[in-house]
């Protein structure tokens, strides 16, 4: 996995401060890989609770994220109880390491 | 209150606030339109069927980009820039921005400008989450319209560096 332990502690830390102690995060795609370089932040961020406005929520998730790791590709999937699930979220899951 | 500025760069910073009202009038004429009906999910469900809808949203959604591409990327870097300040990157630009009170928070703007990505109605999977950014791009609308105002305001205060 190419993301430094400063790294993977801001994006656990500000994803629960967001979406609650308990939300999961998984790092899947290009990062988890230790050969290649560079590449996006793929991240899945699964929780049990529902949230009132789940966009509003992500957005500011993304950008609070983006405010601390400096500007960078980064995309989210989201997951709660509501969900409906597409085939990236299985993808995701199966093929990601949890933070 | 008058602000300090450097003349020689007020002429840019003029002509961008220009475009920027023009595209700021643009995405008003397409959130009245689309939002004057009621949005629910059934709505949603039917875009599918129903390319006209489609094809608002698609004008809602690049109109609604590019003015924030626009602010975002020119207007406050030259609002900054009159001052004599040159802010690297998005990021910078933003935090002066905040700083100076131009806009709220550089957070906020970054989330609004995460939300187009969710805006685009090919990729709908779970309509209830393109519901969830439809509302929140319509309010995240009317926040960018306030920032526009607030920099109409700012120009009409400026004053040259000399008779200040």
């Amino acid at each position: 996995m190419r993301l430094t332990q400063e790294q993977i502690h801001i994006i656990k830390e500000t994803t629960q401060r967001f979406m609650g102690e308990r939300t999961r995060v998984f790092l899947f795609g290009s990062r988890t890989s230790d050969i290649n370089r560079g590449g996006d932040i793929d991240l899945l961020v699964e929780t049990d609770e529902s949230l009132p406005n789940r966009i509003q929520t992500l957005c500011q998730l993304e950008a609070a994220l983006l405010m601390r790791l400096g500007d960078r590709k980064l995309d989210i999937v989201f997951k709660d109880p509501q969900s409906i699930l597409s085939p990236i979220h299985e993808v995701a899951k199966r093929t990601g390491i949890q933070l | 209150m008058s602000i300090r500025y450097l003349p020689e760069h007020v002429e840019i910073v003029l002509l961008t606030l220009d475009l920027v009202e023009h595209e700021a009038s643009y995405l008003a004429y397409t959130h009245q339109h689309l939002f004057e009906q009621p949005i629910d999910l059934e709505w949603i469900n039917q875009l599918a069927l129903k390319p006209e809808l489609a094809e608002k949203i698609d004008a809602f959604g690049a109109r609604f980009g590019r003015l924030q591409d626009t602010l975002g990327e020119k207007l406050l870097p030259r609002f900054a820039a009159l001052l004599g300040e040159k802010p690297k990157s998005l990021l910078d630009v933003l935090a002066y921005a905040e700083r100076m009170n131009w806009i709220n928070s550089a957070e906020d703007f970054i989330a609004a400008r995460r939300l187009r990505n969710r805006l685009i109605h090919e990729y709908i999977t779970d309509p209830s989450l393109f519901l969830e950014a439809l509302q929140t791009a319509k309010q995240a609308t009317l926040d960018m319209f306030a920032i526009v105002n607030r920099l109409r305001y700012e120009a009409e205060q400026l004053k040259p560096e000399s008779a200040a």
